[in-house]
């Protein structure tokens, strides 16, 4: 299954975003924003793709901004 | 192009054959070597890297043709001998986990940082040979951490995990060990020190 790459406006950002899928548990992994999306440093999260709805939905209530990018998983 | 046959010889004399055949040409130019062991070729490869040489390998059965190009047009004047060796191996690094944040100040920024950390550490090579945790650091892999997958994924691809013992008692989840195994002070001090070099988050 594809990876959704989601990145955020903020470090704060994704913090809370963080937050809000651990306590929504939507199984998410904290990694840094890959070097072909941002060269910046940042954090970014990485969710499963049947979980984008649901997080857009958790994100959107709070007034989130975020950015989603599609990663084919090549294991 | 010439072609200078090395087979059947040991080191250091494909070396030395190698070097007399390259300091003949002028810049740009290129011989062939014939070598048939893994240690000749290896050995050449290396001094072709440090002085100056392109070389391409091309392996037919037991015998390498390594086609060699000198890029410079000085003389190579490097000792053949030196390269007889092989190349002595690297100790792996070692990652000790002082704390559960990476870095010092505040508690979400350096936690979010320790698992954008902790899940880069399989994309950087080379590998480390083993992670360390103690103080706080054993929180990263006590039960509540949500660094157990990943962590178990570093372990599964061969990379020792120790947890220190006395760390787990004070904070009582010495039952709560997820990944790795219990340690103490004198393995923890016996790792570090034979580490090739220790990294911090």
């Amino acid at each position: 299954m594809n990876k959704v790459i989601a990145v955020f406006e903020s470090t704060r950002a994704a913090i809370n975003a963080e937050k809000l899928c651990t306590k929504n548990a939507v199984p998410c992994q904290v990694i840094p924003v890959p070097r072909d999306i941002s060269s910046e440093c940042g954090i970014a999260l990485e969710i499963g793709e049947g979980d984008r709805g649901t997080v857009e939905k958790i994100f959107g209530q709070e007034k989130l901004k975020v950015k989603f990018f599609i990663r084919e998983n090549h294991v | 192009m010439n072609t200078v046959d090395a087979r059947g010889m040991a080191c250091p004399r494909p070396l030395i054959l190698a070097k007399k055949a390259l300091n003949g040409l002028a810049a740009g130019d290129t011989v062939q070597l014939l070598v048939d062991n893994e240690t000749s070729k290896e050995n050449v490869e290396r001094f072709c890297r440090d002085n100056g040489v392109e070389v391409q390998v091309d392996r037919n059965g037991g015998v390498f043709t390594m086609t060699m190009k000198k890029l410079k047009k000085e003389a190579i004047d490097a000792d053949e001998k030196a390269y007889c060796a092989p190349e002595p191996a690297k100790k792996p690094h070692v990652v000790v986990f002082r704390s559960d944040t990476m870095g010092n100040g505040p508690a979400e920024l350096g936690q979010i940082l320790m698992k954008a950390f902790v899940n880069t550490l399989k994309e950087v090579t080379p590998l480390p040979g083993h992670l360390v945790f103690y103080n706080s650091g054993v929180n990263l892999v006590t039960d509540g951490s949500s660094l157990i997958g990943p962590l178990s994924e570093l372990e599964a691809m061969g990379i020792k995990i120790l947890a220190c013992g006395t760390c787990l008692d004070y904070f009582n989840c010495k039952g709560k060990l997820k990944v790795g195994a219990v340690s103490n002070m004198y393995t923890i001090l016996e790792t570090i020190t034979n580490a090739g070099l220790v990294l911090t988050p």
